[in-house]
């Protein structure tokens, strides 16, 4: 059954609860707990994580493996286990977008992404080699962040 | 804040569940030891502080109305697989992955200001009942 939220961003928002994603941990530094994964179009190559607490907070994202051909997620083990990942089941994985006025200035946060699975949402420290806080999306010489010896983003 | 003096091998106690350990003191460094509940992450400070500014700067820069149009276009070769899904191992899985040659045709192909493809941005607000899709 769907439900409408008033977002400051997007105005009046029908949501799918079929979008609704819990963050157990909330994002990092931010809390919040539920969230909505918000798309205009399927296709588009950014989403947005619209908060369902707070009207006020949407945050872009997009999925990492669009613009880094090489992106890769390692967490620790003790995040592996707390998350109860086993290496078995699939999930999504987002990266959250820093905006600005021109497109070769957008940057992804390939250290810190977003993963998915069964309606649950952690943001987890990628301890994968070369993963930027702030990874240019658009004006790397390839188009992206190609692995570069070790690097995996 | 509370201060506690401890030696290599000592504890400290945070609740029943939490244990803290300063394992080794050498030199400028003090190794430590974190048992915590399951459901406690653990971060280091810097660390945290930068993600946390990070995922602040992302919603503020999305807020601040001074959005450029998103390209809405997906890359044409990565459009046909979209499973998104990664091992958290950071295993095999690459076949999700966009290829770089499709990369340049969206880079730059950024409208001028203000120019036609808004269809990602926010309605103006007041905007009525705007349905938005979940993504496929």
């Amino acid at each position: 059954m769907s439900f409408t939220i008033e977002s400051s961003r997007f105005g009046r928002v029908q949501i799918d609860p079929e979008t609704v994603i819990e963050f157990p941990e909330g994002l990092i530094g931010l809390g919040g707990s539920r969230y909505a994964l918000l798309a205009n179009d399927p296709e588009a190559p950014f989403l947005w994580l619209q908060s369902l607490e707070d009207p006020s907070m949407a945050l872009p994202v997009t999925n990492p493996h669009r613009f880094f051909a090489g992106f890769e997620v390692e967490v620790i083990d003790e995040d592996a286990e707390r998350l109860g990942f086993d290496g078995s089941s699939a999930m999504d994985v987002y990266v959250t977008v820093r905006a600005a006025p021109a497109l070769e200035n957008f940057t992804a946060n390939l250290k810190a992404p977003i993963l998915v699975r069964a309606g649950q949402a952690y943001q987890v420290i990628n301890q994968a080699p070369g993963c930027d806080l702030r990874a240019p999306l658009f004006n790397a010489p390839d188009g992206g962040g190609a692995p570069d010896g070790d690097s995996a983003c | 804040m509370l201060r506690i003096s401890r030696r290599a091998g000592e504890r400290i106690m945070l609740g029943d569940d939490t244990i803290i350990e300063v394992l080794e003191v050498r030199g400028q460094t003090v190794r430590i030891g974190i048992d915590a509940p399951r459901a406690v992450p653990v971060y280091r400070e810097e660390i945290w502080l930068e993600v946390k500014r990070e995922n602040q700067a992302a919603a503020e820069a999305a807020a601040s109305g001074e959005l450029p149009n998103f390209p809405t276009k997906a890359p044409p070769s990565g459009a046909a697989d979209r499973s998104n899904e990664a091992p958290p191992s950071g295993a095999a899985d690459r076949s999700n992955k966009a290829p770089p040659s499709g990369a340049a045709d969206r880079s730059t192909e950024a409208p001028p200001p203000g120019a036609a493809d808004r269809s990602n941005e926010a309605p103006p607000s007041g905007a009525a009942d705007q349905s938005i899709t979940p993504p496929r």
